[in-house]
């Protein structure tokens, strides 16, 4: 039997409008194409044939049935770039929609509809979820896809109706909220009607893709943790979560991220514009500030002016190249001054191309970077400390009662291997950790104790650059000292 | 590389004097977290008794935090009663705060009395960093049970495991 059909699934958009609020606009929801999807023919529950549907959702199968049970599946799954949703509250069971054929079927069209009723959703209707993360990876991954010549790994996404914002265990669905995990190399996306679902909101999904192709295909160095306006972070974490936003402008084809959230029963939406110019919600704009670096990178990729200072527009091949090249081997660490360092590097003898870049990065209050250690920008420049030579001894205050992952908690130093044993040591009356790369590699993360000594001592390869992240979890307010000793 | 002596540092310069997020002493796990208001909610259950305080990481405007239950509707029911020293903020139903400003570090503190299987629900929307931002947190109580779609589950003879809802 030869079975042709299309597979779809309601797409519902998120929309925001600032001054006015939002939410998910059932009304507007449209039938999408499931793309690159994976479609089996099962006769009982023995496989007898699959394939994949084409950029339009259609298949075409010929198998040969014995007269059994015959279904159609279309499973969340693509190949091509190989993308899985999965139930991880349900033994990671791959998701999918059905329908059974009789043997004189020849056309099989599967949908999966939103299942929202006008007051809640029908659980038994609710299939387009999984499908709709599943397109949004897809689109992400299209992007570049499109531009370079580029091999995905393997990408796990965890959708469940039960993933809900509760730290907790993630079998049961105590995900605390939509992520990606380093640790994992997984994604989990939100889905408990009532508290936050994430599963339409695809600035959110591809935002979480970004994280996912950091690590797997570029470098990111950064902590993790809270963020968010206003936060004067790490600048590991700032150009972490700024590219997340950024590239999820660049691939959705939308600068507004657009988050839906329930509240009393009722679904409204928060947002922020990509191409917003910076205005009271950048308090302290620059190198530390996730939405200076949003705004910063979404301008050197786009090829819309929307200024005088907006003179760059490297588009996504560039970006793409900086982020599993420059940003991938740099011998610091990953921050937007490894990334411009990176850009600049593209075409370092046109001086109009990188007065573009300065010109557009300026706007959002960062500096005419030179290299890696953010030389041009001193206050990313300044949380380095190098040192001339070994011994080396200082002391350095970090700020109290401030998150880990905030600039106020973090300082980096530098040095030169000497081909022989280096002791690098912080102690501290507070708790404070540190994390050793050598050149670009993370080698070692120290935090035996909390206060007093961490030491750590190794071989160095001769004439190798080492950075030596020094992190204080200090919790009392006000400056604290740590005795910093490299010899 | 070139490297440039910056100085053997001494006291750090503040660069920016807005306070940045603050939370309790933990250690990151280095998960990612998608953006949000800069709240953490801790809760405590004991008795049929819900302790909740949402605690504030940055400065803002609170437009409304809303607490409601999800009930599980496989097992039973949950009912919310609200108690202790919020009620006087109260202007609507589930409503617990509403139209205030914080301060890092600021917190609340909610009691409610429950009965049943499900989730407590805190929502929180206002103006964070200049910009309208939502966090929501929830508190199992109980075991609420699974959502269920009535979906078909199958293993396939080459091994895939599925689970199944009917297609349109």
């Amino acid at each position: 039997m030869t079975l042709t059909g299309v597979v779809t699934y309601d797409f519902v958009p998120a929309v925001y409008v600032p001054g006015e609020g939002g939410g998910l606009d059932f009304a507007r929801a449209q039938a999408r194409p499931v793309r690159g999807g994976v479609v089996r023919v099962i006769e009982d529950d023995a496989l007898l044939g699959s394939t994949v549907t084409d950029e339009d959702g259609h298949y075409t199968l010929t198998v040969n049935a014995s007269g059994g049970d015959v279904q159609v599946q279309a499973l969340t799954q693509t190949q091509s770039p190989p993308i899985r949703v999965e139930d991880n509250t349900d033994g990671d069971l791959l998701w999918g929609v059905v329908k059974r054929v009789g043997t004189d079927t020849t056309t099989v069209d599967l949908h999966a509809p939103h299942g929202w009723t006008g007051a809640r959703y029908e659980a038994s209707q609710r299939a387009a979820a999984p499908f709709a993360v599943l397109d949004s990876m897809y689109t992400a991954a299209q992007a570049f896809i499109a531009v370079r010549n580029t091999t995905f790994p393997e990408l796990k996404v965890n959708w469940s109706p039960n993933n809900a914002p509760q730290a907790g265990d993630k079998s049961r669905g105590q995900i605390s909220t939509s992520h990606f995990s380093p640790q994992e190399g997984e994604i989990y996306i939100l889905g408990l009607e009532g508290a936050d679902t994430d599963e339409f909101d695809a600035n959110v999904i591809v935002h979480e893709w970004g994280h996912y192709f950091e690590a797997k295909l570029s470098r990111s160095d950064s902590p993790g943790g809270p963020h968010g306006q206003g936060y004067v972070l790490d600048p590991r974490i700032a150009f972490g979560e700024a590219w997340g936003t950024a590239v999820a402008a660049m691939k959705v084809a939308c600068t507004m991220y657009v988050d839906t959230v329930w509240s009393n029963g009722q679904l409204l939406a928060t947002g922020s514009d990509a191409e917003t110019p910076p205005g009271n919600d950048d308090p302290t704009p620059g190198v530390f500030s996730e939405y200076s670096l949003i705004r910063a990178l979404y301008d050197l990729y786009d090829n819309t002016a929307d200024g005088p200072h907006d003179q760059a527009a490297v588009g996504l091949g560039a970006v793409y190249d900086v982020m599993v090249g420059h940003q991938r081997t740099t011998p610091t660490v990953t921050t937007i001054g490894s990334f411009l360092t990176g850009l600049k590097l593209r075409d370092e003898t046109n001086a109009a191309y990188l007065a573009g870049i300065d010109a557009t990065v300026a706007y959002y209050n960062i500096g005419s970077i030179v290299n890696d250690l953010g030389q041009g920008d001193d206050p990313l420049f300044h949380i380095y400390t190098v040192a001339p030579s070994l011994p080396f001894n200082t002391t350095l205050y970090l700020g109290g009662g401030h998150a880990s992952n905030t600039w106020e908690q973090n300082q980096y130093y530098v040095f030169e291997g000497t081909g022989g044993t280096v002791t690098f040591s912080a102690s501290s009356v507070d708790d404070v950790a540190f994390t050793i790369y050598e050149n670009g590699t993370r080698v070692a993360i120290v935090d035996e104790n909390e206060s007093g000594l961490e030491s750590y001592g190794g071989t160095t390869v001769a004439d190798t650059l080492y950075v030596v992240i020094v992190t204080g979890f200090g919790q009392r307010q006000g400056d604290y000292p740590i005795t910093i000793t490299i010899q | 590389m070139t490297l440039a002596l910056i100085g053997c540092s001494a006291r750090r310069d503040a660069v920016h004097p807005t306070a940045s997020a603050d939370e309790p002493s933990t250690k990151l796990s280095g998960d990612t977290r998608k953006p949000g208001a800069p709240t953490e909610l801790r809760h405590t259950l004991a008795d049929g008794v819900a302790s909740l305080t949402l605690s504030f990481h940055g400065d803002g405007h609170v437009e409304q935090v809303t607490i409601n239950a999800l009930h599980d509707t496989g097992a039973g029911h949950s009912s919310l009663q609200l108690t202790g020293r919020s009620r006087d903020t109260l202007t609507a139903a589930g409503t617990v705060l509403r139209d205030v400003d914080v301060r890092t570090g600021d917190s609340r503190t909610f009691e409610l009395a429950y009965t049943g299987d499900g989730h407590l629900v805190v929502t929180v929307l206002g103006t964070f960093g200049g910009e309208p931002r939502s966090r929501v947190h929830t508190v199992q109580l109980g075991t609420p049970a699974p959502v269920e779609g009535g979906e078909r589950r199958q293993t396939t003879d080459d091994g895939v495991k599925v689970k199944l809802k009917s297609a349109q």
